[in-house]
């Protein structure tokens, strides 16, 4: 293992580049959705039709997105600049665990957002539709779930992102038949939507599959899911190719 | 051609076409072949700076090494002498030597080909001798 | 700063194809490299895995002695100008700079300025909107910039105009001799481009034919003309790797080692030698079936 005063250079441009992509949705989605549910209020009187209700879930997937983004944008240039594979494994994958913390905190503030929208208007915080947040210990686990599932869906577009260039670069296949291959990638996040029981569907899987690890157990699974994942990535990563042409011509 | 100037010549060269080398000859012979004539004809007098081997190659577009063979032939000649840290000088009695071998070879290289074209041609010796003299009392 | 490349019995196999068929070589470290080849010969190949783009089949690449696709001090050393579509199409040529200006240690941002305003380019289009000439350009100047130990220019100046070119070449010169370091420039324009280089390496079929200060490989060629029956006499036993005939006139190409007594019997033939331009050389010594 050879200590680079290269990586640095590469935690930066990964945390500048994951930042950028990160923090016009962080802007943009509450507000956006603040309007469309006033907007459908003022419509349907007092409907419920509401996108709230999306609030603990649109988060994590953007996070598969941002996983994609990573290794198709961020991983080739750093490699056609000179650094490694390894500079850029190193610099994902302590920043993915910390943007899922952040998610996880993100995800309590759209929740504060939901209340502060609703009090304005008069109506009831539309989120406890979906979740219960009776208690603090409520607020921890919605904290704890966001925060797992996002490490996992991260750990599947990375995933992804791996997969798609080695189908397109290495195999050369078209979009297609690499499309239907990133589909295992989605492996981490179902898998940890089942075992945190986490809308929309994990709850209605893990019942059918008669799964039911508790909290804790639930967390921990999750938690070794994550890291498995983003250990699996890390290790594909090693060998990837980075674009270019694939054949000589 | 002025080649010893002042300013940086990469300027000169810039916008310029590049001074085009003929095909017969390797480009570090012909750089070798004109800083000698420049030294005969006087443009290069004795003790002189010439330029860098980074700026010839700058000049003339070509890897500095090709513009460095020339001037390590002209050294080895003694044509120019190197003074460390700062550059090539025309050497002292270049122009004497640079002459005397250029006489010796004069009448073989120069002569000896005018006289077969002119056989060639059906132009009498005496024609030559003529047009010879004519240009002597000129210059 | 310089580094030196050296390549042993590298392989790159595409299915049955193999595009690098065992080649070793070393480029020794501060000189400028022309690396010649005919199309499909492997220069792009080769190019792309001394980047670190991807693994080779077999065989190993070593930047001064260090692998540089695991190891970040190598990776660092290596500068690949591609001729192939950017990796970074999308980005505005800005953004592009920037990434560079961020990942590169030596990065001399003056440098890349000056060169921006040298060829005009518009900083805030994408780089896949860009003229063919002017992608090269970003290329050129981010290849220059970068100042790395290895710089490889992948036919750096396609769709450049004349004058863009010799701006490129002087500029490379320029900041070659400024800043030594060791550079590889892939290119099909020799007659150009030939005056820069120090040394050749020519591929061939994905194996190297030849690798040689390029003023001795141009020392190893000449051109005869004259009557073919003199011509003929002359070059017996000579290595002929052109000829072509006009009616009683005959001109050869030979090759080799034995080029000094080729002046000595031509001149008592009466015939003039002609030193063979790169360009000549290289497409005869790279024809089908030529033997090196």
């Amino acid at each position: 293992m050879t200590k680079s005063s290269h990586q640095p250079a590469v935690n930066r441009f990964v945390a500048i580049g994951l930042f950028r992509f990160v923090i016009w949705y962080a802007a943009v989605y509450p507000v956006v959705v603040a309007g469309i549910t006033i907007g459908l209020r003022f419509v349907n009187e007092g409907g419920d039709e509401n996108l709230w209700r999306n609030l603990t879930i649109a988060p994590v997937y953007y996070l598969v997105a941002c996983g994609v983004v990573a290794v198709a944008t961020l991983l080739p240039m750093i490699v056609a600049h000179g650094g490694t594979r390894r500079a850029f494994s190193r610099a994902a994958a302590p920043m993915f665990a910390g943007l899922s913390v952040i998610t996880g905190l993100y995800v309590l503030a759209l929740i504060g957002f939901d209340a502060l929208v609703s009090s304005i208007f008069g109506w009831e915080p539309t989120v406890s539709g979906v979740v219960e947040l009776a208690s603090v210990g409520d607020r921890v686990e919605l904290f704890l779930d966001t925060m797992l599932a996002g490490l996992c869906a991260l750990a599947t577009g990375w995933l992804a992102g791996i997969v798609w260039q080695s189908a397109v670069f290495r195999r050369r296949l078209g979009w297609i038949p690499a499309t239907l291959l990133m589909v295992p990638c989605a492996i981490p996040i179902v898998a940890a939507e089942i075992v945190l029981h986490r809308p929309p569907f994990g709850a209605d899987f893990a019942d059918a599959l008669d799964l039911d690890l508790g909290v804790a157990g639930g967390a921990i699974a999750a938690l070794a899911i994550g890291a498995a994942s983003l250990a699996l990535a890390a290790y594909l990563t090693r060998d990837v190719i980075v674009g270019g042409r694939a054949s000589p011509a | 051609m002025v080649l010893y100037m002042t300013e940086e010549p990469a300027n000169t060269a810039a916008t310029g076409a590049r001074p085009l080398f003929d095909d017969k000859t390797p480009i570090y012979q012909q750089i070798a072949d004109q800083i000698k004539d420049d030294i005969l004809s006087g443009t290069l007098k004795e003790e002189d700076q010439v330029m860098s081997t980074n700026q010839y190659a700058a000049f003339y577009r070509i890897n500095p090494a090709t513009a460095a063979k020339a001037f390590q032939q002209l050294e080895a000649e003694g044509v120019l002498v190197k003074r460390r840290g700062i550059g090539m000088f025309v050497a002292t009695g270049a122009r004497e030597t640079l002459r005397d071998a250029r006489r010796a070879r004069f009448f073989e290289e120069r002569v000896d080909p005018l006289a077969r074209e002119a056989e060639m041609l059906g132009i009498p010796v005496d024609a030559l001798v003529e047009r010879l003299r004519a240009r002597g009392g000129q210059s | 700063m310089s580094a030196a490349l050296e390549v042993r019995d590298l392989r790159m196999r595409f299915g049955a194809q193999a595009a690098i068929d065992g080649i070793s070589f070393r480029l020794e470290p501060g000189r400028i490299h022309g690396l010649l080849g005919r199309n499909g010969a492997g220069k792009t190949t080769l190019l792309s895995l001394v980047a670190s783009l991807r693994r080779p089949t077999s065989g190993s690449i070593r930047i001064d002695g260090v692998d540089p696709f695991g190891i970040a001090a190598a990776a660092a050393k290596v500068c690949l100008v591609p001729s192939g579509p950017e990796l970074s199409g999308g980005l505005r040529v800005r953004a592009a700079l920037k990434a560079a200006a961020a990942l590169r240690p030596n990065w001399d941002a003056a440098l890349a300025e000056r060169l921006v305003g040298r060829f005009a380019l518009p900083m805030k289009k994408t780089i896949a909107s860009l003229s063919r000439g002017q992608r090269s350009a970003v290329g050129i100047v981010i290849g220059l910039a970068s100042r790395a130990e290895l710089t490889m220019f992948d036919e750096a100046y396609l769709g450049l105009d004349a004058p863009s070119r010799y701006a490129f070449y002087e500029e490379l010169l320029q900041d070659y001799m400024a800043h030594p370091r060791t550079i590889v420039l892939s290119t099909h324009l020799i007659e150009e481009v030939g005056d820069l280089f120090e040394d050749v390496l020519i591929l061939k079929d994905g194996r190297v034919l030849l690798q040689e200060n390029a003023e001795q490989l141009r020392s190893r060629g000449a051109a005869l003309v004259g009557p073919a029956d003199k011509v003929d006499a002359v070059v017996a036993g000579l290595n002929v790797v052109g000829s072509r005939s006009l009616g009683p006139t005959k001109s050869v190409t030979v090759y080799g080692n034995a080029i000094d007594g080729l002046h000595r019997r031509a001149g008592e033939a009466g015939l003039q030698v002609a030193p063979v331009p790169l360009q000549d050389l290289f497409v005869h010594l790279t024809e089908p079936g030529a033997a090196s």
